[in-house]
């Protein structure tokens, strides 16, 4: 098996310098070549192909943004968050956020300037700094705001898509399975 | 067309018969699949086929294209690298609106071509047992048929890798006589070499580890017959080869990049996979990551949130999300992942369930026997035997040697996707097309010890070979003893 099959091997006797191999796959390609340029050049006149975009939705501004809900008067917050979930809880508005790439003491100093602005207690906000969080971590820790119950205030689509609000129906599965 | 398909029977009946039924398998069962739309990860190919179809299109019209469509459909989230957008796009070119049925048709044909073209590969560069076993495994397995009907890459990546092997093995048996590669042919390996990554990301440990084998066998037999001055001579070749796999990278890594504001060589999916795999999923985000979504998108989703609050690229995000969830992967968790991770790898009937009418009941009539109990009943047999043909050494020739060693370091390299990664039912057509070639390996290495004959004249075994064969059987073994020891 090691030497090459006979019948691909060499010119044949009539077509002295060019394998008639070689012939028939330049034959082959100048004919894709043709095909393919006036499939290219006719394209424009057959319409757009239209992708679905499935594989990466459009990102809204987040939900404290988009003023879904909106936090009390006065109370803004004066550093990189993503919101994890929102809602009401005996009475109470439940906000849970993300800190990022603060240390814990300044986003405390941060929150405690915003709460006092808007006449709310220290406690509202409880801030929880993770174990390894380092300082070329991206995502530092947890804060939780116990808040006044508000109702939706904005009638932007993205408010009603909890994604953006973040407040999960309770019979929405966790996203760990594989799928 | 007819005349050559009658020319190919008288010269060869067997193995043409053997091509023919397998492109009518195909044609049999693209009516399970003809009413089955995209699903999954194939809705993300068809989006980049229909993305790059436009970019033509506007190019043809002299318009500029459309960067959000391109971004949001080629690159999206840096998952897939864009080989089977490619292979779509003509599609779309020509028939915008073409429906999923048509572009099953279109995929079928592809596959259909790309295997034709490996079978003649295999018979003209490896010999006709070769282009034979191919034919029959993964060729005849019902389930790998269904997959040619479908827009994952894995199969074609594994028909392409066919033909670079047997483009490496021409090289290796011309150096043997003292012929250097041309420019030419370095630079149709490394086009190759990127089609395959191209349509299977994951693939390029293998098409790397396969390359470098391949020039380290290549040089040393250049040297030996032709020496230094022959040696000098294939270096342009080899350029040429690196060259042309970076150059067609680049567009890609430079385009995902740009687009993620990251640093994207072929995928950004490792370290969710890894995450995923190995990690505390409860812990992707700093805590479960957000409900009724999958474990790909809600992370990912969560690190585009995180990316706008800070202005990070969402890679970097990625990176440290799955950091956080491995924490506390001990070396038993681990193993006994990747044993789970085998036997979804083994598990080839998955998608034998998944590809059928919609509506159809699950589990029931002929059909389904057919796609899923026929399949796994062909395939752990042959599974078996490529695990011994990994194992046995060839050493009585070196033609055959080639072979063996470029075929065992493209499957074990394959083979080390349970290990960084979920194993999936269809990742098995990569390797499939490798298998079918390691069990004519095996088999003559069980003639060769039945009936031993001296070699042809120039094909001495080569002890470097022998040698490698050695530490490739041995590292298996290693390998295998070694997440059993750590998992039990």
């Amino acid at each position: 098996m090691w030497s090459r099959s006979s019948e691909h091997d060499g010119p044949s006797s009539d077509s002295p310098g060019r394998p008639p191999r070689d012939r028939r796959a330049l034959t082959l390609l100048l004919i894709a070549t043709c095909l393919a340029v006036v499939a290219v050049a006719l394209s424009p006149t057959l319409g757009r192909a239209v992708p679905s975009g499935r594989y990466r939705p459009t990102l809204p501004p987040d939900t404290i943004a988009l003023g879904c809900y909106p936090l009390p008067a006065g109370l803004t917050l004066d550093f990189p968050y993503q919101v994890r979930s929102d809602g009401d809880l005996h009475g109470q508005r439940v906000l849970v956020l993300q800190w990022d790439e603060l240390d814990a003491a300044e986003v405390r100093r941060l929150l405690d300037a915003a709460l006092a602005r808007a006449g709310l207690p220290r406690r509202t906000a409880a801030v929880t700094s993770y174990p390894d969080a380092g300082p070329g971590t991206i995502v530092r820790g947890t804060v939780v705001l116990r808040l006044p119950v508000v109702r939706l205030a904005s009638d932007d689509p993205a408010c009603r898509d909890p994604a953006t609000s973040k407040r999960f129906p309770a019979d929405w599965a966790p996203s760990t399975e594989y799928g | 067309m007819t005349a050559a398909v009658v020319r190919a029977l008288r010269r060869d009946p067997l193995l043409s018969a053997l091509v023919v039924l397998a492109l009518l398998a195909k044609v049999a069962l693209f009516a399970r699949v003809a009413d089955l739309p995209l699903r999954g990860d194939e809705v993300a190919y068809r989006d980049a086929g229909c993305a790059l179809a436009n970019l033509v299109r506007d190019l043809a019209a002299l318009h500029g294209p459309d960067g959000a469509e391109l971004s949001r459909n080629v690159v999206g989230s840096g998952w897939f690298m864009p080989g089977m957008g490619l292979v779509l796009a003509p599609l779309y070119l020509v028939a915008p609106h073409a429906d999923d049925t048509t572009a099953r048709a279109w995929l079928g044909l592809v596959s259909g071509v790309v295997f034709v073209l490996a079978v003649l590969a295999a018979r003209r560069s490896l010999g006709r047992p070769f282009a034979i076993a191919l034919s029959l495994f993964p060729a005849l397995v019902p389930v790998w048929v269904l997959l040619s009907l479908t827009a994952y890459g894995d199969l074609l990546a594994g028909l392409v890798l066919v033909l670079l092997v047997c483009r490496l093995v021409d090289a290796v048996r011309a150096s043997r006589q003292g012929t250097p590669p041309t420019l030419r042919e370095g630079a149709r390996l490394g086009l190759l070499a990127i089609t395959v990554v191209y349509l299977r990301s994951s693939a390029v440990l293998a098409v790397v580890a396969i390359a470098v084998t391949a020039v380290a066998v290549l040089l040393p037999a250049l040297h030996r017959r032709a020496h230094w001055p022959a040696v000098r001579r294939a270096g342009p070749a080899l350029v040429a080869a690196a060259a042309v796999f970076a150059g067609v990278l680049l567009p890609w890594s430079v385009a995902a990049s740009v687009v993620l504001e990251s640093r994207v060589v072929t995928t950004t999916s490792v370290p969710t996979a890894l995450a995923n795999t190995f990690g505390d999923r409860g812990q992707v985000c700093y805590g479960p990551c957000d409900p009724g979504s999958t474990v790909w998108f809600a992370p990912v989703r969560y690190a585009r949130e995180v990316s706008r609050a800070t202005g990070e690229g969402e890679v970097a995000v990625l990176d440290q999300m799955s950091g956080h969830a491995r924490e506390d992967v001990t070396p038993h968790g681990y193993a006994r992942d990747v044993v789970a991770n085998v036997g979804r790898y083994l598990s080839v009937d998955g998608f034998g369930s998944l590809l059928k009418p919609p509506g159809t009941p699950h589990d029931r009539g002929f059909a389904q026997w057919v796609a899923r109990d026929l399949s796994r009943g062909i395939f752990l047999p042959v599974a078996a035997l490529v695990l011994a043909a990994l194992l046995v050494v060839s050493r009585r020739r070196f033609s055959d040697q080639v072979v063996a060693v470029l075929v065992k370091v493209g499957l074990l390299a394959l083979l080390t996707q349970p290990f960084v990664h979920l194993a999936g039912s269809r990742y098995w057509t990569t390797a499939g097309t490798l298998a079918g070639l390691a069990l004519v390996v095996l088999g003559r290495v069980v003639a060769g010890a039945v009936r031993p004959g001296p070699p042809d004249a120039g094909d001495e075994p080569s002890r470097w070979l022998t040698g490698v064969q050695w530490a490739l059987s041995g590292a298996t073994v290693a390998a295998v003893a070694t997440v059993a020891a750590l998992a039990a």
